[in-house]
């Protein structure tokens, strides 16, 4: 035993080293509480809430600037967008939006931020670092979804009520092509080629995949859940992996995630989740996605590689988005 | 009666008169839809909580069996029980499932399920028809309050005045019938308040399934 002793520190100091040293994963997510006018942080190896915050009033979409720095939050009933430091959660400054914001996307240039506003039919571009208005997009009845094409150049709104999917040119700001999907469409997501966009149809049950380059629809898949209510089927969140293989569809209240081969657009299987899934989010490594539950109050944590369900943690009332630190 | 008193009254008429008629409106609308009569909630009622949207298990076909079985019976009760702590009912299950015997382990676990679904179903039904009951006397009350509104007097009509030579008799029997209308309204206001929270009960009791479904479901090795 006395043999061993001498290496004892050693051992100790390489223990604590590979402690310290493996959450090297350890991302932070930012969770929406609508209800609560709260945002729950995340961490992502111990997959538990570490803080919980008030943040402005009715907060819904929610993503992060390039740099990680920053957390842009709609906060809906306070008619604004608010800015939050990612680190410390503290407000940095209000952007102008028009009323009732609730989803949002950002350029790839990391300044250009489009926000769609729900009352008054419009998509607000504003410079996330001067805070001030580009430019005011009309588009379609209650614009909802915002993809952005991953070089930029496209950004896609949905609108609720004309039930299109919007092509707006990002460097003229103008709608250059509309294509008609089924009835409430609410996300919009580009594949990472390029090749696909996905748009989730809440009230039709649908989603829709087009093909960018042409704005045809390429296939419409349909789901169904062997118990469950067609009613209760509503796609919202979508999430693609980066190869570019799986896509995960959230089904609002039917409570699953549907996990389709972008391939043969066939779904592989649906994941059980917690109630009323709403919006995903992958960690930036791709080992789980983050599901929103908006009536149980938690998020659920799917492996990704094993498409499971492995953890639900409680979070604040109507968690509503979801986004992951990048760093 | 002073002359501030007689504009706020007569202020308060078409102000009441008009928080009113969105639930006199609902009356008569919800006449032609029978389920926005009988549910006032946001969401959409959804009568009974299926197996599928909470459980991804074996199939439940069996509801009633669980009956004979002393154990599941009492365990049921305590985990649908809302003043359990999540925690607590989790515990309670572990050590339910630990003490199973290996080829009886997914059955019986299945059958707690069975027994926790079906006595939620007995809870929600409970608090769902109260909620509409409680709605129903609201949506009659509205009517009764909107029909006293329209038989009183209009304020310049009322025979309130400051004149000595005035039937005084009159004006305190006005002046009571206005504020009994007055008191009616906020009574109703008060109560029309609580249905939103009330509205929250069902939502509690499926989340309250769900995390048990979830925490059974973990036990199994099926």
């Amino acid at each position: 035993m006395s043999r061993f002793l001498p290496l004892m520190p050693v051992m100790v100091s390489a223990a604590i080293a590979l402690f310290y040293v493996t959450p090297a994963d350890a991302y932070m997510a930012y969770i929406t509480n609508e209800k609560d006018n709260s945002l729950s942080v995340i961490d992502t190896d111990k997959l538990e809430v570490v803080k919980t915050v008030k943040i402005g009033q009715r907060p819904r979409g929610i993503v992060m600037s390039k740099d990680g720095k920053w957390l842009i939050i709609c906060t809906s009933d306070d008619n604004d967008v608010k800015v939050y430091d990612a680190k410390t959660l503290e407000y940095v400054k209000s952007l102008p939006s028009g009323p009732d914001p609730e989803l949002l996307t950002l350029h790839p240039d990391g300044k250009r931020l489009y926000i769609a506003n729900e009352d008054d039919n419009l998509v607000t571009v504003v410079d996330i670092e001067t805070s001030k208005v580009i430019t005011e997009i009309p588009v379609g009845v209650e614009p909802e979804g915002m993809g952005m094409s991953p070089d930029g150049k496209v950004l896609v709104n949905t609108s609720e009520t004309t039930n299109m999917a919007h092509f707006i040119d990002t460097t003229t700001h103008k709608t250059f092509d509309n294509v008609l999907v089924d009835s409430r469409p609410r996300v919009a997501m580009f594949n990472a080629a390029q090749t696909q966009l996905w748009v989730s149809s809440e009230v039709g049950g649908t989603v829709a995949v087009i093909n960018p380059a042409d704005r045809k629809i390429i296939s419409k898949i349909n789901f169904a859940i062997p118990g469950v209510e067609q009613e209760s089927i509503q796609p919202v969140g979508i999430r693609i992996t980066n190869d570019d293989k799986i896509a995960f569809v959230a089904l609002g209240p039917a409570n699953r995630v549907a996990v389709i081969d972008t391939s043969t657009f066939k779904v592989l299987k649906y994941i059980l989740v917690g109630q009323r899934v709403w919006q995903m989010y992958f960690t930036p490594d791709y080992k789980y996605l983050l599901t929103t539950n908006g009536a149980s109050n938690d998020v659920t944590v799917i492996d990704v590689a094993n498409q499971k369900a492995i953890k639900s943690i409680k979070v604040g009332r109507y968690p509503w988005g979801v986004v992951v630190s990048p760093n | 009666m002073t002359s501030m008193r007689k504009i706020l009254f007569r202020a308060a008429f078409p102000t009441a008169i008009a928080l009113l008629a969105p639930f006199a409106l609902a009356a008569s609308a919800a006449a032609d839809e029978p389920d926005k009569a009988e549910w006032p909630c946001v969401y959409r009622k959804v009568p009974i909580l299926s197996a599928a949207t909470i459980w991804d298990g074996p199939e439940i076909k069996d509801t009633s069996s669980w009956r004979k079985d002393d154990a599941i019976r009492k365990l049921s009760q305590f985990l649908v029980s809302r003043r359990i702590k999540e925690e607590d009912a989790e515990a309670a299950i572990k050590k339910y499932a630990a003490g199973l015997p290996a080829d009886a382990h997914d059955a019986k676990l299945t059958e707690l399920f069975a027994a926790v679904l079906t006595r939620t179903n007995e809870d929600r039904k409970v608090v769902m028809s109260g909620i509409e009951r409680f709605h129903k006397r609201q949506m009659e009350r509205a009517k009764e309050i909107e029909k006293e509104g329209i038989e009183l007097p209009p304020p310049n009509e009322t025979g309130v005045t400051d004149d000595a030579n005035g039937a005084a008799g009159e004006i305190s029997q006005l002046s009571s019938k206005e504020e009994k209308y007055k008191w009616e309204i906020r009574t109703f206001q008060e109560k029309q308040a609580n249905i939103p929270i009330a509205c929250e009960i069902p939502q509690l009791i499926d989340e309250r399934a769900g995390a048990i479904a979830r925490a059974i479901r973990s036990e199994m090795k099926s």
